[in-house]
């Protein structure tokens, strides 16, 4: 009797909450029993951006900065239980995800997961003992690029541009939003997405709106998945997010003299950031013309600042 | 009154030898079983070795080359994977319309199944091979019961039918 009415107390919350509609349903969908219904009871399920989740420790859900604390404490269990049901109960299906620290869901949502990580040869094999999961809700905003389109879209031709800003500030948002802008302007997108982030695919589609001319690579590494871009889709403009290697640099420069425009992505907290990291290259030989910092001062998504002049100010 | 005892009597046999067949039946299907439940179980090493299937995906990919009943259990256990927040008594209540495997039979099954997706690929592999050896001594021990078992059966049906007929007529 206690198990029918926890599921009939379970359904109908899933039932109002199909009936609001919203971004949080595939979230849900992964989340144990307890804790949906702890989540459902919240106010402005939409509004959610993360989700905190620690062995032992109560459940964090973060409203944009603001913070909820939930009365539940995590279980080891608990943990394991949202990974079998991320995974469809294949959890080998996502080692390799596991491995690189995140799985993306459906709906392009990211769940972080750390724990005690086994090491062979240098490189990640396993992570054991999971102890902590962040999920992170992925939010489409139509339009939010429509103040900076005219700074990155210039005369017809898209200039190299480099988003910048610390986590949680918006960066793939802002990306996805220029590259359906861009794509919708004429140009042929192709959006190079290691992680599923930009534009999460489910059945062969893209479940967000990335344009109508954007073509999609998936999986693999972003300097491999350039290279396909190039070869196979001649693409007007690549879009590629969270660089931040000597190979992603090598690539991006391969894209430039094959006579193709990025937009790109990368961690940091000002321009003095990107001339310290090991993409630094790019702004010194001048291949990027434009650079918007991102914060999240007066909410997620604030332009702090776009650079214009970087090809010269930059050169040594 | 001699035709009516005459077809009553026919009718026993017939009825009798039936239920025989029915009983032996019982044996050969459960070879059957096993010998697909341990074709699921090489099929997945493979999905999950090589395609790194999701497991809902390969128990059905697999279940469509089946012809037992076992293709229609695992049918539903497919979709209950699926969802989230399982229940393991609703998967056992599905291999429970399996009749003629032995209960001990249905246990490994249900627990190669259950066991399986908590691991990475080695620990899934080591799940799977210990299933597979589980699974081939009940097979065994199926085929050397078939072979005791299934013709008594059937002897024993046809010769309760044809003594119930001599008696009665």
């Amino acid at each position: 009797m206690a198990r029918y009415t926890q599921n009939m107390t379970f359904y109908f919350s899933l039932l109002m909450y199909i009936f609001i509609g919203g971004f949080m349903d595939y979230v849900l969908n992964i989340l144990p029993m307890e804790i949906m219904q702890l989540v459902l009871r919240l106010d402005n399920l939409d509004s959610i951006t993360e989700i905190r989740l620690r062995a032992g420790k109560n459940i964090y859900v973060y409203f944009g900065l603001e913070e909820c604390v939930l009365p539940y404490i995590i279980s080891k269990m608990d943990l394991i239980n949202i990974l079998k049901n991320i995974s469809f109960n294949s959890i080998y299906s996502v080692q390799q995800e596991i491995n690189n620290g995140f799985v993306t869901i459906t709906g392009g949502h990211r769940i972080g997961v750390v724990g005690e990580i086994v090491l062979k040869d240098g490189v990640v094999t396993n992570v054991k003992n999971i102890s902590s999961m962040n999920i992170r809700i992925a939010k489409e905003y139509i339009g939010i690029s429509n103040d900076v389109l005219d700074k990155v879209l210039v005369l017809g031709s898209v200039l190299n541009t480099i988003i910048l800003s610390p986590p949680l500030c918006g960066k793939t948002t802002l990306l996805r939003d220029l590259a359906r802008n861009i794509s919708n302007s004429g140009k042929n997108v192709c959006i190079v997405d290691e992680r599923g982030e930009i534009a999460p695919m489910y059945d062969s589609k893209c479940i967000l709106d990335v344009g109508n001319r954007t073509d999609v690579i998936s999986g693999g590494t972003k300097d491999i998945g350039i290279r396909i871009a190039v070869r196979s889709m001649a693409p007007n403009v690549v879009c590629v997010d969270e660089i931040g290697t000597k190979k992603d640099a090598e690539a991006l420069k391969y894209l430039s003299i094959s006579g193709v425009n990025f937009i790109a992505t990368m961690h940091g907290k000002s321009i003095n950031d990107l001339l310290l990291s090991d993409i630094s290259c790019l702004l010194k030989e001048g291949y990027i013309s434009r650079a918007i910092l991102l914060s999240n001062k007066n909410g997620i998504g604030t332009i702090e600042n776009v650079y214009t002049d970087l090809s010269s100010n930059f050169r040594p | 009154m001699l035709m009516v005892r005459l077809f009553v009597g026919i009718t026993l046999v017939v009825v009798c030898a039936l239920v025989g067949v029915y009983k032996s039946r019982k044996f050969e299907t459960r070879e059957h079983i096993l010998r697909e439940a341990i074709y699921l179980f090489r099929g997945l090493e493979n999905e999950i070795r090589f395609s790194l299937n999701t497991l809902p995906n390969a128990i059905e990919i697999i279940r469509q080359r089946m012809n037992t009943h076992l293709k229609d259990v695992l049918g539903s256990i497919s979709l209950m994977l699926i969802k989230s927040n399982i229940d393991n008594s609703e998967m056992s209540g599905e291999l429970d319309r399996l009749d003629s495997l032995t209960s001990y039979d249905k246990q490994i099954i249900l627990t190669g199944i259950t066991s399986l997706g908590s691991s990475d690929i080695d620990g899934e592999q080591g799940i799977i091979n210990m299933t597979i050896s589980s699974l081939e001594s009940e097979l065994d021990e199926a085929i050397e019961s078939k072979k005791k078992n299934s013709k008594m059966y059937k002897t024993v049906g046809l010769a309760t039918g044809l003594v119930i007929a001599i008696i009665l007529i």
